[in-house]
């Protein structure tokens, strides 16, 4: 898949490449068991500290998306459909909306019951 | 960039269609030479106690002969290029049809002659052949060609990088080819190792036997490949040992496009290397093809090429 990363953007680099990879998934450029470049290798194509790509998939693992084991790199997770992927990123701009108008994370869960 | 028509019929499916002649012609011939010998009326059916019902000779060859010709002809007409999304599926409906109406003349027939021109021959297990002819289609189905999008441009792609904008494209890709000649191999070598050290047998034979084992196992490690495009030009590295099988600065490619790789073309399958050429085949289909200044070429075999294409593209006038 195409990753691209803007350097003078002013979202983190880690937040973009992260944010590719659900693109990615959720245009089906990658699928299910799909395995993800080496982080060594990304960084080195993109121009990036290894640990930034490193923080990119540690993001997508918390979320989910991917696993990863030492030494056998980094795959797209078995359920990460389009969907869920979809349904993670409306779930974390919840939280953003949330955040700005000052509610706690009590209120939004007791937000999402109630619809 | 692809073909000028890729739905234009090739040999493999002109010789699918010569298999599906073949029906009606038996037909035709094998009357030619039964005709003195047949009686008026031939076996249509048969039950438990023997022939059931007959037909005139002469219909069961109209209707045999016409139903083979009618699917030959069918599936003739199938080479015509706009039927080429569907000419395996018709191969596969006309060959059902030619095979159980020409093995229900063949069958009935022979089995007439050989019993001396009676109408009521006991056929045995005969018409089982006939319910396995009904599969014939599948000969000209494995024969042609699978028919495969006519032209690898299905989306234009556009990439514009701003400067300080950084792109790179990645792809693993798997060779199956070289998993199922590396994993019988290696079974095989095994095998043949233990044998030749159960029967006593020493000095180069074993070596060599070890030196065949290491090969192929070598092979393995190139079953999966990784296929990266960025700055540095296009690699293809072995996921597994993380040795590159091939590396294109961007300075040195002279153009890149797209096109149907053939391994009619190419040599074959797997990695090939020819006089001025190189190339990763996995199927026929689309793939990416460098055009070096050294004037060599280099093709890979992708499934959606368009991107890394047009991002070498990018790349190297960006570099310039």
């Amino acid at each position: 898949m195409l990753f691209r990363v803007e350097h003078a953007s002013a979202i983190s680099l880690a937040e973009q490449i992260a944010v590719q990879v659900r693109i990615g998934i959720v245009n089906c450029e990658l699928v299910p068991g799909e395995r993800l470049p080496p982080a060594r290798d990304l960084a080195a194509a993109l121009g990036v500290n290894m640990h930034t790509v490193l923080r990119a998939y540690s993001a997508l693992r918390e979320d989910g998306i991917i696993e990863m084991r030492q030494g056998r790199g980094a795959w797209v997770r078995p359920n990460a459909q389009p969907a869920f992927v979809r349904l993670t990123e409306l779930a974390e701009q919840l939280v953003t909306e949330a955040r700005k108008l000052g509610l706690s994370r009590p209120e939004v869960l007791q937000l999402i019951e109630r619809t | 960039m692809t073909e000028p028509n890729p739905g234009k019929a090739r040999y493999r499916d002109v010789l699918a269609i010569a298999t599906l002649w073949i029906p009606f012609i038996a037909v035709v011939v094998t009357w030619l030479f039964w005709r003195d010998a047949l009686p008026d009326e031939m076996p249509k059916q048969w039950d438990a106690d023997g022939v059931s019902s007959t037909a005139p000779t002469w219909i069961m060859l109209g209707v045999t002969s016409l139903a083979s010709f009618v699917a030959a002809l069918v599936a003739t007409l199938a080479l015509y290029a706009s039927a080429a999304p569907s000419r395996r599926s018709i191969f596969l409906g006309t060959g059902f049809v030619a095979g159980l109406a020409s093995s229900a003349w063949l069958v009935t027939g022979s089995v007439t002659v050989v019993a001396g021109g009676t109408s009521e021959p006991n056929p045995g297990g005969w018409p089982l052949l006939a319910i396995l002819a009904s599969g014939y289609g599948a000969i000209p189905y494995l024969l042609s060609p699978k028919w495969i999008e006519d032209s690898p441009l299905r989306e234009p792609v556009e990439i514009e990088l701003a400067p300080s904008e950084v792109g790179a494209w990645s792809k693993t890709i798997t060779v199956p080819l070289f998993a199922w000649v590396g994993l019988i191999g290696v079974a095989g070598s095994v095998v043949l190792l233990i044998t030749m050290i159960q029967a006593g047998v020493t000095g180069g034979t074993i070596v060599a036997g070890f030196v065949m084992l290491f090969v192929l196992g070598f092979m393995l490690a190139f079953v999966r490949l990784h296929v990266s495009v960025d700055w540095r030009g296009l690699r293809v590295v072995s996921s597994i040992l993380r040795v590159p099988l091939k590396s294109a600065q961007l300075v040195d490619i002279e153009s890149v496009h797209t096109d149907i790789l053939d391994p009619v073309q190419w040599g074959g399958w797997g990695y090939r290397i020819m006089p001025g050429r190189s190339a990763i085949i996995l199927r026929r289909g689309p793939g990416l093809v460098l055009n070096l200044t050294n004037g060599k070429q280099f093709a890979v075999s992708l499934d959606e090429p368009e991107t890394p294409t047009v991002l070498l593209m990018s790349l190297r006038a960006s570099a310039k």
